[in-house]
């Protein structure tokens, strides 16, 4: 290491930890001496710890002063409902600044991208849940008064909230879903848009165009850019939405279609199904179970 | 008797949340509020918004203090309702939970480290403020904004040499004053 300054070497070396160089290059000095290796686990410690540190300090005496706290010995002052604070915003509302408050805050769009390594989750204001794959974009207005979301790509499961004076939307490439509190999950690939409703009802729109789509059988409903209509899917495609549900259900289906499912979803090696069973038709429900517990719910379905 | 709040035992603390007692209460304050802040900001990554949990911890405790029996150690105590209350500001607030959070384990060896860590950051943050204003930029410039050297010296307009001398300087100061370390050649 030359005659670098010990501390610039090991920040060198903790600031490009890629480099294969300078990791040979550490890896020699600390086996050099115990020396070496305590100082660089201190200024490793050191280097790290203020890695996390906010870029404000806490100012305690400050701090102390701003809690609204009331004066030992008395009774907590009772909160009522702030019906000054309500009549102000009234009248604020009235009042032409008022307007253009409202104006200014009403249509607002909030953008909201998944992580890129695992399935993300968001609860929008009305308390409905999105569930979302890696990479997912979606954006809602706010207020969120109209309930009204934009797919932009990817796949999302939503759990929506019952609020039968609103309906909620979303809307994804040419269609548009329109629900009242159900749970569904849209798609986007390419200029393709698939819903698969989990529970309960939705209208499936597209110029004009409707299909409602129940869960169960005929649950599934294709929105392609460039052909014209709806296409209305045979068949419960419910399992499709396990990745956000943890829910798997097969009606009396085939075991050898029911073992590739399950072998999918637990990314697990194909499960051999002996020959006289593949096409025994069962009938089970796994919710959120672990791998090899649902193993022995198969093997068990399996045998009766 | 005069405590500083470091060693208010959970029962004391129950007592004096019961009985409204703001001496001990501030004491308690004093302590902790801001091990809980970093605490908070290693959740929330978001200095106004740990702040905002750190209060609301504190006048929560202060109002409902009647009801609320503190067991075991204090400091893990409010490091669970730290941690908690970061959650679910996140969670309210359609932010994303990490999953380092979500699995954080209360466990006492784990809080041992966690204290070890909090008030070494917590003496960081005291000792960078006693840097010199050039040498404090650069070091926060790498440390907070997460930039790189050569990101630093390009910013700046300064040679990279430089910077690296100046993020040594800035770490022998934090190891000589935390560490007792003994002087660098």
């Amino acid at each position: 290491m030359n005659n670098k300054d010990v501390t610039e070497f090991v920040i060198d070396c903790l600031t490009d930890a890629g480099n294969r160089d300078k990791q040979a290059a550490l890896n020699q000095w600390l086996q050099e001496s115990e020396d070496n290796r305590t100082l660089y686990a201190e200024l490793k410690q050191l280097w790290e710890a203020a890695a996390g540190v906010p870029p404000v300090s806490f100012d305690k005496e400050e701090s102390w002063k701003e809690l609204p706290l009331t004066t030992a010995g008395s009774k907590p002052i009772k909160r009522l409902f702030p019906w000054k604070a309500v009549a102000a915003a009234v009248l604020l509302l009235l009042s032409g600044a008022g307007i253009w408050w409202w104006q200014s805050t009403a249509l607002h769009w909030t953008t909201y991208t998944a992580h890129i390594s695992d399935r993300d989750s968001l609860t929008l204001p009305d308390g409905s849940r999105v569930y979302l794959k890696p990479g997912t974009s979606l954006k809602y207005k706010q207020p969120f008064s109209d309930r009204s979301v934009i797919l932009l790509s990817g796949e999302a499961y939503f759990d929506v909230t019952k609020a039968a004076e609103h309906t909620f939307l979303v809307q994804a490439g040419d269609a548009i879903v329109r629900v009242l509190g159900t749970a569904f999950n849209v798609r986007i690939e390419q200029n393709r848009t698939e819903v698969i409703v989990f529970e309960g009802k939705i209208s499936l729109q597209k110029n004009g165009q409707q299909v409602v789509l129940s869960s169960g059988n005929g649950n599934k409903g294709t929105v392609d850019g460039d052909k014209g209509g709806i296409l209305h899917a045979q068949g419960d495609y419910s399992n499709q939405c396990v990745w956000a549900t943890a829910d798997l259900s097969f009606e009396n289906e085939e075991a050898a279609h029911v073992a590739a499912v399950i072998a999918d979803y637990y990314k697990i090696p194909a499960l051999k199904i002996p020959e006289n069973l593949k096409h025994k038709r069962i009938t089970l429900h796994l919710h959120n179970t672990p791998a090899e517990q649902a193993m022995e719910i198969l093997a068990t379905v399996l045998d009766e | 008797m005069t405590h500083d709040g470091y060693h208010i035992s959970a029962d004391e603390a129950t007592e004096a949340l019961r009985s409204r007692n703001a001496d001990v209460f501030r004491n308690i304050y004093n302590a902790y509020s801001e091990e809980l802040y970093l605490l908070a900001y290693r959740w929330v990554k978001d200095h106004d918004l740990a702040k905002e949990v750190v209060q609301g911890l504190f006048t929560h405790l202060w109002e409902k203090g009647p009801e609320i029996t503190i067991t075991g150690n204090v400091r893990h105590y409010l490091y669970r309702a730290v941690t908690n209350r970061s959650i679910n500001e996140l969670k309210r607030r359609a932010r994303h939970v990490s999953e380092e959070a979500l699995q954080w384990q209360a466990d006492s060896a784990s809080m041992h480290d966690l204290t070890d860590h909090l008030l070494l950051q917590k003496e960081v943050m005291r000792l960078v403020q006693t840097l010199a204003p050039r040498c404090r930029e650069i070091f926060l410039l790498s440390r907070f904004d997460g930039l790189e050297p050569a990101e630093i010296a390009e910013k700046l307009g300064i040679a990279l040499n430089t910077v690296y001398f100046q993020l040594a300087v800035a770490l022998k100061h934090l190891r000589t004053h935390l560490l007792n370390g003994k002087k660098l050649e």
